[in-house]
């Protein structure tokens, strides 16, 4: 980040896309007005403007390799994102980020993955699996054993790339649904369970998680007994955000603060940390 | 060295002077002054309208509202076709004299500098203004009693943070120049002082002398240690019970720091503020989906006694507390501070 702390660097929207059958989640594409796009990594986030509605947080959906735009897929919650999804092409909002650490890509240079996602919080993952995928990481990395879920079958994103992942020769994709429609041919169950089911291998495996609060408190139970250690499930934590800096003093889980700390963390040290995960 | 009797370090200054020299610091600083507004004092752009009160002590606002002002514009947007203009304040570039903050919110300052300038970037207004800030201090003669700075490593003579420090006597005020800063702001005035000699010296040290304090200070490892341990302790919806979560102890605070930005304006133009906001509230960590992790009464509280004794502790921070009582003057609920130290701590370290 090199602009004024507080001040957003400009990016116009170049496209927009609406990912979901409840058309209530839009894929941003955003390019920058004027300086570069300022290095990122899978796992961070940035802070995004709509000028006069306000700021709030998005991970990074794109992936760095991924040059001269970068993406933000966001669910309609509030003033923010009622805002933002008004917005078309050639309109100008606002960007601060990176801010936050990424996954610790190092540490799973010869670790098999386990992926484990639901809802929305799937964008960081995307773009997390995108990295993996790439040339530079590809030979390094093990086995990637990719578990996402959702609602019903018209809420997976990125539905097009999921496709090619079926193909991808690294990777084994596992898709669930809630509740099925006439289309879905997969396993109609709760995420936790799925992976329960599957049973990936745990030996030499570093398991990342990252969902809507239940699918993550089942899920956690779930890989280790499987046999995934605390210190090697890694958890993307999500807490009402304002300056992203480890400053306005909302985001934090004990003395660390998911914004300047996080937003990554083991299980190791959330329990540490707060009861609350 | 010319006078053997006298300091060059301390200057002397007749009472009746104090206003021609706050006009004179006015005319080229920002500077700003106790006054009274209402009942309670507080620190205002020096000026003829109301009347300076070095009596109150504390001072019921604190010097933050200086450093960290209420609301704050980060910057302006202006919407031109689908283009917005983004323009962040002017810096200004006169010294920035705080006349007469006590010991107590002199401490302060260092807690609000690791939250703002300890960061990986400093917040550059912050910056902008403490790099600016000349601190004349004021010793406090007579502590109000709920006052237990010594408690939390301090007193009422404790000049650290100051760049000035005054001590008034009967009828004239002892100026003690700590740094450079501190005599770069008041040189151009030496004429209006006298070198402050042997027996007036030996006057301030009587006064201070006479404000020592009997309670020694806390060890704030071990308070950190005990608070850390009672995590779930009762005696947190004990408090929690008695709390009408008005957030007054947390704006009265000199340390506490937590804000909220926001946007005033339309989507033609407007302004993008901070504001003061609290972990006593909760919408202060309410999420969008509704989901609150401080959703009830003794997760706030708890919050609130934990960032000062606990977490700043042990990310190696400040403590959060300096003792200035202004929390316990004015929680409508009673909660005392004061009473939450001495139950981690009974045995006060010696
Ligand atoms: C690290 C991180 C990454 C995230 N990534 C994504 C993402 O990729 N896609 C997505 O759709 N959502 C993401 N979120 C959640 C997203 O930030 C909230 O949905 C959004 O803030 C709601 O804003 P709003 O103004 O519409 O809602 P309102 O309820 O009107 O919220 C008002 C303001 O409070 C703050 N706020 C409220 N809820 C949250 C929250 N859950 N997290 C942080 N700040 C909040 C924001 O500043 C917001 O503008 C992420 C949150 C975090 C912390
Ligand atoms: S005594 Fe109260 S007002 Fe004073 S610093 Fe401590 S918490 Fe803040
Ligand atoms: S968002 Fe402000 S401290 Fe984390």
């Amino acid at each position: 980040m090199n602009r004024s702390l507080f001040v957003p660097q400009r990016m116009e929207i170049v496209k927009v896309t609406d990912e979901v059958a409840t058309h209530d989640i839009f894929t941003f594409e955003l390019a920058p007005l004027g300086g570069g796009i300022a290095p990122y990594l899978p796992g961070q986030f940035a802070e995004l403007s709509v000028f006069g509605a306000g700021e709030a947080p998005f991970g990074y959906a794109s992936s760095p390799h991924e040059t001269g735009t970068v993406r933000f897929t966001v669910k309609r919650m509030g003033a923010l994102t009622r805002e933002l999804h008004r917005l078309g092409p050639g309109a100008v909002v606002g960007m601060r980020g990176p801010l936050g650490n990424p996954f610790p890509l190092d540490r799973f240079e010869g670790r098999d993955l386990i992926v484990v996602g639901g809802g929305y919080a799937f964008t960081t993952l995307r773009s997390l699996i995108a990295t993996l995928l790439t040339d530079k990481h590809r030979k390094r990395a093990g086995r990637i054993t990719l578990f996402y879920g959702v609602r019903h079958p018209g809420l997976f994103l990125y539905k097009g790339e999921l496709d090619r992942w079926r193909t991808a020769k690294e990777l084994s994709l596992h898709l669930t649904v809630d509740a099925a429609d006439e289309t879905w041919k997969g396993p109609v169950k709760l995420v936790p369970d799925l992976v329960r089911d599957t049973a990936p291998a745990t030996e030499n495996a570093v398991a990342v998680v990252c969902g809507p609060p239940a699918m993550i408190r089942f899920t956690l139970p779930v890989l280790e007994t499987l046999g995934v250690g605390e210190e090697n499930i890694l958890i993307s934590m999500e807490r009402k955000m304002k300056c992203g800096v480890g400053m306005c003093g909302r985001c934090n889980l004990g003395p660390r603060f998911v914004c300047k700390d996080g937003p990554v963390f083991t299980l190791k040290e959330l329990r540490e940390l707060t009861d609350d995960y | 060295m010319t006078r053997t009797n006298t300091s060059d370090r301390s200057w002397t200054l007749p009472a009746g002077a104090l206003p021609d020299l706050l006009a004179a610091l006015a005319a080229t600083c920002e500077l700003w002054t106790p006054r009274p507004v209402g009942g309670g004092t507080r620190f205002l752009p020096h000026g003829e309208d109301r009347p300076l009160d070095l009596a109150q002590t504390p001072p019921a606002h604190s010097v933050k509202a200086v450093l960290f002002p209420n609301p704050e514009t980060l910057f302006t947007y202006r919407r031109n076709g689908n283009d917005v203009a983004l323009t962040p304040p002017e810096p200004d570039g006169r010294s920035l004299i705080v006349f007469g903050a006590r010991a107590c919110d002199a401490r302060a300052v260092a807690a609000l500098d690791a939250v703002f300038l300890g960061r990986s970037i400093p917040d550059p207004a912050y910056l902008e203004r403490r790099e600016r800030l000349c601190l004349v201090g004021l010793a406090c003669v007579s502590p109000a009693a709920t006052c237990f700075c010594h408690r939390m490593g301090s007193g009422p003579f404790d000049a650290s943070g100051m760049d000035v420090q005054i001590v008034p006597l009967d009828d004239i005020y002892v100026f003690h120049l700590l740094t450079k800063r501190g005599e770069a702001c008041l040189a151009p005035f030496r004429d209006r002082f006298e070198a402050a000699d042997g027996d007036t010296l030996k006057k301030v040290a009587a006064t201070k002398a006479g404000l020592e304090g009997a309670e020694p200070s806390v060890d704030f490892t071990a308070l950190k240690d005990a608070v850390k341990q009672h995590r779930d302790d009762p005696y947190w919806e004990t408090l929690a019970a008695a709390c009408l979560g008005c957030g007054i102890c947390t704006f009265l605070c000199p340390v506490c720091s937590c804000f909220s930005i926001t946007d005033t304006g339309n989507r033609r133009g407007g302004r993008r503020v901070r504001y003061w906001d609290a972990c006593m509230f909760p919408a202060f960590t309410k999420e969008a989906s509704g989901h609150n992790p401080r959703g009830d009464e003794p997760a706030r509280v708890k919050q609130r006694f934990f960032h000062k004794f606990y977490y700043s502790i042990e990310n190696g921070e400040p403590p959060g507390c300096v003792g200035c009582g202004r929390c316990v003057i004015h929680c409508p609920a009673g909660i005392d501070i004061r009473e939450i130290v001495s139950r981690f701590q009974p045995e006060a370290a010696s």
